[in-house]
């Protein structure tokens, strides 16, 4: 197996660089830092000369105090430059301009995979801005620090997790939020190499694609949800199961057989499975999408869109395909409990969804705001980190058994910060 | 089959031609203070329905012997149980076969798969003193 454990260096001092043309008007916001565990390392005025830093540094900084407008740029283009760059820094904005323009800064730092810490109006308020150094401190950097760079995995390396059980479901529960009970898991396929390390889907379910080895893989995770469901129902709970299945595996009659086989021969009602496939794929060929997606509910399965929200389908496109069930991209739920664009969308999703008598699941649900949020715009349920990260199938079941009556009683929040998203 | 306990609780008839749904349902009734009887066919239904009386009947639409919706219209014509409350349950995607489906006798329909919320709520307005 290749070697995957390269961590990031943790330190307690998060370090910051400025690109702050005029230094007088923010360096209360640069001493206020440095009492609150940030090094305000180095400071500078151009773009040109920051990213040539950048290129040339060992230790890039956590974070970047960015105006939007610079001498020799902006940030749209110090974003699109960043997300070029290993290792690249959060950016927090310092800015005079309106609010759409920085918001479109940060919609398009999220296209790019670069992390926000906030954004601050000038003339600052420390008051407003310090509690978002605070949260980044809180949350993005651990995230950060456990970002484990990997190389892409070489066929063989899939082959030999394929082969040797390595290919795993790891189980997100899901809750309805009208009585607080698990009413499902969520499939997440993860592997796990020979020293018991776990391989992100970033760097899984690609290359398992390009190696041809997706289709055992699903059928893998399958059988282990198929288990996990008989172990549940046969104790009295409940419960459902997903799993992502791509449509190119839908579209092939035998793949479909095969799950059909898996659920007769254990005597499972296929009505406890349901079958994702992402609206983007849906829509992208909606005849080969209708008929085999009625073939899965044919046999019995629900059917879910995932990532509804991401590829534009007309109210049309979605009454075609026989959905059970609607998940809403986890895009449209971060922040959307200050964010009215994204509280319109999810409203929306949900009022469409209700009215065709799907479940609406709000997905990547964070936080206490979040869930107040996605109640209010009428989701019927929640997944997301708020309720339990993806875990394996053994500790999805002694978690499901440790509830009282399945029925979920929210944590307490700090506890919520101790998970890995790269996982 | 029989797995009742006391004698004031509440008696429900699972049809269903799946063994682990008739299972779990009769599990999760029973956490809910309801006694079943758990049956796999409409004819063993109607043979349970002419010995002893029932609250509730949770009928599976889609049986391979005798459907659900000929086995309800036997219940309430032949045996003219026309009080007991007979819910079918079946896969999603029905609901526009709801009407033809109630026209059978049905009281209700559940969308497949049951939980346990499903059941509560049934069993409350069957029977509001229990669980």
């Amino acid at each position: 197996m290749s070697d995957l454990t390269a961590p990031f260096i943790t330190t307690d001092v998060l370090h910051a660089w400025t690109l702050l043309p005029t230094v007088a008007e923010t360096q209360p916001l640069i001493d206020a830092l440095s009492g609150r565990g940030w090094a305000v390392s180095r400071g500078f005025s151009t773009l040109a000369e920051v990213m040539d830093a950048l290129e040339r540094t060992d230790t890039p900084p956590d974070l970047l105090i960015t105006r939007v407008r610079l001498p020799d740029g902006d940030a749209f283009e110090l974003i699109r430059r960043l997300a070029t760059i290993r290792n690249a820094p959060g950016i927090f904005f310092v800015s005079r301009q309106q609010r759409s323009v920085v918001k479109a800064a940060e919609s398009l730092c999220e296209a790019h995979g670069v992390r926000v810490a906030g954004h601050a109006d000038m003339p600052l308020r420390l008051t407003a801005a310090l509690p978002q150094f605070d949260a980044f401190r809180a949350t993005g950097c651990q995230r950060r620090q456990r970002i484990v760079i990997c190389p892409p995995l070489p066929a063989a390396d899939l082959q030999y997790l394929v082969d040797n059980g390595g290919i795993r479901a790891y189980m997100q529960p899901k809750m309805r939020l009208s009585t607080h009970r698990i009413t499902g898991f969520e499939a997440l396929m993860r592997g796990v190499g020979v020293e018991g390390h776990v391989i992100s889907p970033a760097q899984l379910i690609e290359p398992l694609g390009d190696a041809g080895l997706l289709r055992s893989a699903t059928l893998q995770m399958f059988d282990q949800i198929v288990n996990f469901l008989m172990d549940c129902l046969n104790d009295g709970i409940g419960v459902g199961a997903s799993v992502n299945v791509p449509l190119s595996l839908i579209s092939d009659y035998s793949f479909c057989q095969k799950l059909v086989e898996r659920v007769e021969v254990v005597g499972l009602d296929p009505s406890w499975i349901t079958i994702e496939i992402t609206e983007d794929e849906a829509m992208s060929n909606p005849a080969l999408a209708i008929e085999n997606t009625a073939r899965i509910r044919m046999f019995g399965f629900n059917l879910s869109v995932d990532d509804f929200g991401t590829a534009y389908s007309s109210f049309t496109q979605l009454t075609k395909i026989p959905f059970s069930e609607l998940k809403i991209e986890r895009y449209f739920i971060k922040g959307i409990e200050t964010d009215k664009f994204k509280q319109a969308v999810v409203s929306s999703c949900a009022m469409l969804g209700s009215r065709l008598g799907l479940e609406v699941v709000a997905e990547g649900v964070e936080t206490r705001g979040e869930l107040t949020a996605v109640i209010e715009a009428g989701c019927s349920d929640v997944q997301g980190f708020l309720i339990s990260r993806p875990v394996p199938v053994p500790e999805a079941a002694a978690w499901l058994r440790s509830l009282d009556g399945e029925r979920f009683a929210l944590a307490d929040e700090a506890a919520l910060q101790s998970w890995d998203p790269s996982l | 089959m029989d797995s009742s306990t006391g004698k004031d609780q509440p008696l429900a008839l699972i049809v269903d031609d799946n063994a682990v749904n008739r299972n779990v349902t009769g599990q999760m009734l029973r956490r809910l203070g309801w006694t079943s009887v758990q049956v796999e066919s409409g004819l063993l239904a109607l043979e349970q329905l002419k010995n002893r009386s029932f609250d509730l009947l949770l009928l599976d639409l889609r049986m391979q012997e005798m459907d659900g919706e000929e086995t309800c219209r036997r219940i309430r014509s032949d045996l003219g149980l026309t009080d007991l409350t007979i819910v079918a349950y079946t896969a999603h995607g029905m609901e526009d076969d709801r009407e033809r489906i109630l026209a059978a006798g049905f009281d209700r329909m559940l969308i497949k798969p049951i939980f346990l919320d499903d059941l509560r709520t049934l069993c409350a307005e069957v029977r509001p003193t229990v669980g």
